[in-house]
């Protein structure tokens, strides 16, 4: 397991009931980490649609001069959905919890796990999702020889329950001071 | 410099909207019988209307059902009076409003009633954002807007360019709200935005066709305390809307 994804089950385990998906998203759109335990939920869908919310409110932000966005709280009916800006917003956060969840505590575990999940996030996949041109002109981000897949590829913990079942009870046995799977 | 012509061929609105649109600083006269008006413009808002003894927004409406008599507009008349607070686009909405309810209205040859009326809707919604105003805590400015982006009702604490940020959120409030719908997470409740400076909030009043925005110091503001108003004085705003 990667530090990144080591440090997302952690984050999962102290939100506890209330977690429905969490991504750590390139502004490209695409997840480097994350999942969901609710398979309505499309985690990749809510990665592509929320970089689209975060660019637009970060343009804004720089437009009508309010600062630099912290992030952004959703509340639908049924859910929260956060979005969180990391470091130098190359890349965001998103959390998406039952509309039962207690915002203030989401909100300090966010504030808490941030910076953990910052320096967790893998210098490859930084590279390989980043959208500056500077990161265009260094060396490729996938070594020669690997399979160009690897490059944008998506760590799912929880998208597929059935099939990866004995392998998440193994991890849950290993993290079980961390989080149970309902 | 200016221009002078007659209402026959350009309506008030149009004179007001042009003028704020570049953003001028101006005197329009208009003169219709023996009624003699002026609206000045500084930066491209009104900030003063004045008929006879008679000055503010009720000056504003009547003007605008106006359809003949000459106009004079003069640049870079400024005025140190400031009897409107409303933006201007909020004063035309309102006047086209008013328009639709009572078409056949001249107020050019009778004494014009320029007392406002306790239960009018527009000043209904400015008193009740003054009302939230003073119960948030670390309050910036808040605004009744429509989905089209443009204001109803302002309220600010400091000037802020209410028309361009508000423009802006209506634009991020429809993008979350499609979103939203998109990966099923159900009705759009509310949305805030955290930045260095600011929460920012905005409320969907029921039916989605308008929102209540507000805005509270980052450093000074309380996020449940704005939560809890933004849904009391969302559903006051409801209530203060004609049915249609």
């Amino acid at each position: 397991m990667t530090k990144l994804e080591q440090v997302i089950y952690k984050f999962r385990g102290e939100l506890g009931g209330d977690f429905i998906s969490t991504d750590v998203v390139g502004l490209d759109g695409i997840s480097i980490a994350g999942g969901s335990i609710d398979p309505d939920f499309d985690a990749n869908e809510i990665s592509a649609r929320f970089a689209e919310v975060m660019k637009l409110a970060k343009k804004i932000s720089e437009k009508i001069d309010i600062g630099d966005i912290d992030d952004n709280l959703v509340t639908t009916e049924k859910n929260y959905i956060i979005t969180r800006f990391l470091g130098n917003s190359s890349f965001f956060w998103v959390v998406v919890t039952t509309s039962n969840a207690t915002l203030g505590t989401l909100r300090i575990l966010m504030n808490e796990y941030a910076p953990q999940i910052l320096e967790a996030i893998p210098t490859e996949d930084h590279h390989s999702s980043s959208t500056t041109s500077e990161v265009k002109n260094e060396a490729p981000a996938v070594q020669e020889g690997q399979p160009k897949e690897k490059k944008s590829r998506r760590i799912n913990f929880w998208a597929d329950k059935d099939s990866d079942k004995e392998d998440l009870e193994k991890d849950a046995e290993k993290h079980k001071n961390s989080y149970m799977f309902p | 410099m200016g221009m002078n012509g007659n209402l026959n061929d350009i309506a008030v609105a149009e004179l007001i909207q042009l003028n704020c649109l570049d953003r001028k600083t101006a005197r329009l006269q208009v003169q219709h019988a023996k009624d003699l008006a002026e609206i000045y413009f500084k930066n491209g808002e009104i900030v003063h209307a004045l008929m006879g003894d008679s000055s503010g927004e009720e000056v504003v409406y009547q003007i605008l059902s106006w359809k003949e008599g000459p106009f004079s507009l003069e640049n870079e008349i400024e005025t140190t009076e400031s009897s409107v607070k409303r933006s201007w686009s909020g004063l035309l909405l309102e006047g086209a409003r008013r328009l639709d309810e009572n078409p056949k209205t001249d107020f050019g040859k009778d004494e014009p009633n320029l007392e406002p009326e306790g239960n009018k809707m527009s000043q209904k919604f400015d008193d009740i954002l003054a009302e939230l105003a003073e119960e948030v805590t670390g309050y910036i400015a808040s605004a009744l807007v429509g989905v089209d982006g443009i204001n109803l009702a302002v309220n600010e604490k400091v000037k802020l360019d209410l028309d361009l940020i508000n423009s802006q959120m209506t634009m991020l409030l429809k993008l979350v709200e499609s979103s939203s719908k998109k990966i099923g997470a159900g009705m759009l409740e509310d949305n805030l935005t955290t930045t260095e400076k600011a929460y920012i909030l905005m409320r969907f009043l029921p039916g989605n066709k308008y929102f209540l925005i507000l805005s509270a110091g980052r450093k000074t503001g309380n996020l449940g305390n704005m939560r809890l108003l933004s849904k009391m004085y969302a559903e006051r705003l409801m209530k203060a809307m004609p049915h249609a």
